[in-house]
């Protein structure tokens, strides 16, 4: 089994009397391209940079590269790039000085890389950042955490503020940046399509837990929504296990189903007297499912 | 209304520090109020801190309150939004009026109530103009001063003194000024930012790093990222200690002499005091290099603490030769300026260590420990103005002594520090204000 990239155990951390993240155990292997889904408030955010040691963890542990995350060493420190939801770059900079700044702290910086990326984004690098568009200061950020060609990339938002032709332009970057080169992507994104063109793992975020974790297409085939109409009117709970979601309207019921095992589809249409048929999600409707009260 | 009154409620009570202040007020007025009964002197002066307590901390801060309320663009399309929040500025700049208009309207005999109801309201206002408008604003106070100053010293019939101008003069401005800003601020496309052309002169100034090499060293990289040269918004403390230095070397130069000692090392200790800054913004720029710096926390701490020191011997040096050279040009004696430098380098040494263990915000902690600081700078002033050696060579001691134990705070707190907490709020924490609003109207 390969050495995990990034690891937590039973992270949980707090503000105050506020909890964020509850008992998150998860981890990530070379190679992963994980999407991190969740909504507004949901500790995205908080767990990305709990997991890079910007702070520590109330309880639990976050290791990366097999180092605890609060003290990393200079050797892991530089195989990992961020680029923060809220851009860090110096206002009074030009781009082209920024890069300087940070290029050299890395021994390992592709100067080739770097000149190919601010060209194919067309990044203005002689104007101060104070004049930049958010999406090309966006661009810029990720141009840095490229820059080094890190094992690990942790994204958080990083299409946010990106137009659609950036977007894809980065994305499809992203994966050949990723694909050759076995490199772990960590990313946090509200864009769901866009996870799902990229991802290959999804770990959902509801409430500060962990609700799922594990491949995108297990996902997918785990969730479905049933239809169900009976042969007589439907009343109260359907009592189907896993439940996410149920709506009952006369003889047609649809149910929102995790872990749904498509063996049970003829025993369930035998106990409920009805016709049943499997309808698979995509990634937003799964996501909407997963956030849905019962 | 309602939602006036709730705008009202966020000017005054927006920054957790306005609640702390409040709080701390509330207990000093209790405590005045009972201490009164045993020593009414003593009673007076703790109920009287605790009102002025109260009002700076919930007027000082509330225009840039308001300022950050104002400034997302989105709030534009909330109903009545800019005429909603106009009017509870102006509550507010109108309040502290109401208890000394009655006041003077209750005072036996013939007391001037238009003035006691003018001049806490134009205080107020322009504070709240002060901070609304930062950084640019931060000059004009000072460039006002420097200016009249000289003016009325090389003809002090040209220009009266305010207390001449009389109350209905001072009413008449406010009244214009706040039909100005009603004007400007109902209309304008985007409020702020406020940068300054000078400012942003000074800045590149003092951004001596943008001039950067061909070859940059890791070290110039991590003082960029650690020390707020590049930043307009952080280098204002840098102006203001600047501004507030020329000022008094220019008063010594024009008058030949401080007149009033006192006033000239609260100057200098004021200045001092802005050495909290670079500390306190190292402490929360250090997450800048975290990832990239090979560094771990504690290393980190010692390259800002080398960093903040060069930078306060640079300062001390520039303070020595600028007093030097002032008290020289007019045959002053020398050695005033031994003590006063002594206390500027110790209590500027300890206000950086305050800022760089200021890493989270333990209120009643933080609060005490700036509390403590302000008082000592209010001894020195005292110690200073009256020429007493041993009170100058306590306080020095005292600072050294505080310094190193704030030290060991900030290393500490270094150790565990968490820059999830330190991270800028998003603008859009203040969504909800604008639901309020849509809600209500």
């Amino acid at each position: 089994m390969p050495e995990a990239v990034v690891s937590a155990e039973r992270l949980s951390k707090s503000f105050g009397a506020k909890e964020v993240l509850r008992e998150i155990t998860a981890i990530a292997e070379p190679g992963d391209v994980i999407g991190v889904l969740g909504k507004n408030g949901a500790g995205k955010t908080t767990l990305l940079e709990v997991l890079l040691g910007f702070g520590p963890p109330t309880s639990g542990t976050a290791r990366l590269f097999g180092e605890e995350s609060m003290r990393l060493s200079e050797r892991a420190k530089a195989r990992i790039g961020f680029v923060p939801q809220q851009d860090e770059l110096i206002d009074m900079l030009t781009g082209e000085q920024q890069l300087k700044l940070t290029s050299v702290f890395y021994r390992s910086w592709d100067r080739e890389l770097a000149r190919r990326l601010i060209s194919e984004w067309e990044i203005p690098m002689d104007r101060t950042i104070r004049k930049l568009s958010p999406g090309e200061r966006q661009k810029l950020a990720l141009v840095l955490a490229l820059g080094h060609r890190p094992d690990l990339l942790v994204l958080d938002e990083p299409v946010a503020s990106l137009d659609p032709i950036a977007r894809r332009a980065f994305l499809k970057q992203l994966l050949d940046v990723t694909g050759s080169e076995n490199r772990t992507v960590l990313f946090s994104s509200h864009i769901v399509s866009d996870l799902e063109r990229a991802a290959n793992k999804v770990w959902i975020l509801k409430h500060g837990e962990l609700i799922w974790q594990g491949e995108l297409d297990a996902l997918k085939e785990s969730v479905v929504r049933l239809h169900v109409r009976g042969r007589r009117k439907l009343t109260g709970s359907l009592g189907i296990p896993n439940a996410l979601s149920e709506r009952v309207h006369g003889t047609h019921a649809t149910v929102a189903v995790a872990s749904w095992d498509p063996r049970d589809e003829a025993r369930l249409a035998a106990r409920l007297d009805a016709d049943v048929e499997a309808e698979p999600l995509g990634l937003e409707d799964i996501f909407v499912e997963l956030h849905a009260g019962r | 209304m309602r939602s006036i009154a709730q705008l009202c409620r966020i000017f005054c009570t927006g920054f957790s520090i306005q609640r702390y202040g409040i709080a701390a007020a509330g207990a000093a007025v209790m405590l005045g109020t009972g201490l009164a009964l045993l020593s009414p002197p003593a009673g007076a002066m703790v109920f009287s801190f605790g009102i002025v307590l109260l009002g700076s901390s919930v007027l000082v801060p509330a225009g840039w309150v308001a300022r950050e309320v104002s400034l997302p663009r989105a709030y534009r399309f909330a109903p009545h939004f800019r005429k909603k929040m106009l009017a509870a500025l102006l509550l507010v700049a109108a309040a502290p009026s109401v208890p000394t208009g009655i006041v003077a309207a209750l005072a036996p005999g013939d007391a001037a109530i238009l003035p006691a109801v003018v001049l806490p309201a134009l205080l107020t206002s322009a504070m709240i103009w002060v901070f609304f408008f930062l950084p640019a604003s931060m000059l004009a106070p000072l460039g006002a001063i420097v200016v009249i100053g000289l003016l009325r010293r090389a003809n002090p019939e040209a220009i009266p003194a305010i207390e001449e101008l009389g109350p209905e003069v001072a009413a008449c401005v406010l009244i214009a000024a706040w039909a100005a800003f009603a004007a400007w601020y109902l209309r304008a496309p985007r409020i702020g930012p406020f940068h300054s052309r000078l400012l942003l002169r000074l800045d590149r100034l003092f951004a001596r790093e943008a001039r950067l090499p061909d070859v940059v060293p890791v070290e110039t990289s991590l003082r960029a990222h650690l020390w707020p040269q590049f930043r307009p918004n952080e280098t204002w403390t840098s102006a203001i200690g600047g501004g507030l230095l020329c000022a008094i070397i220019a008063a010594i130069l024009i008058r030949g002499e401080a007149q009033s000692r006192a006033m000239v090392a609260l100057a200098c200790l004021i200045a001092a005091a802005l050495a909290f800054q670079p500390g306190w913004a190292a402490a929360r720029n250090a997450r800048l290099v975290w990832l990239r710096a090979p560094l771990s926390r504690i290393e980190l701490f010692r390259t800002a603490e080398a960093g903040f020191l060069r930078l306060l011997a640079i300062r001390a040096l520039m303070l020595a030769i600028g007093f030097t050279g002032a008290f020289v040009l007019r045959n002053m004696p020398l050695a005033p300026l031994l003590p006063l430098l002594a206390v500027a380098t110790s209590s500027a040494v300890l206000a950086a260590y305050i800022g760089l263990g200021m890493v989270r915000f333990e209120p009643w902690r933080d609060v005490a420990l700036v509390g403590a600081y302000v008082a000592s700078l209010g001894y020195g002033a005292w110690a200073l103005g009256r020429g007493e050696s041993l009170g100058v060579l306590l306080l020095v001691s005292g600072h050294t002594a505080a310094a190193v134990l704030c030290r060991t705070i900030a290393v500490r707190r270094w150790r565990e520090i968490d820059w999830i907490e330190t991270r800028p709020p998003r603008r859009d924490a203040t969504e909800t204000l604008v639901k309020l609003l849509q809600g209500e109207s």
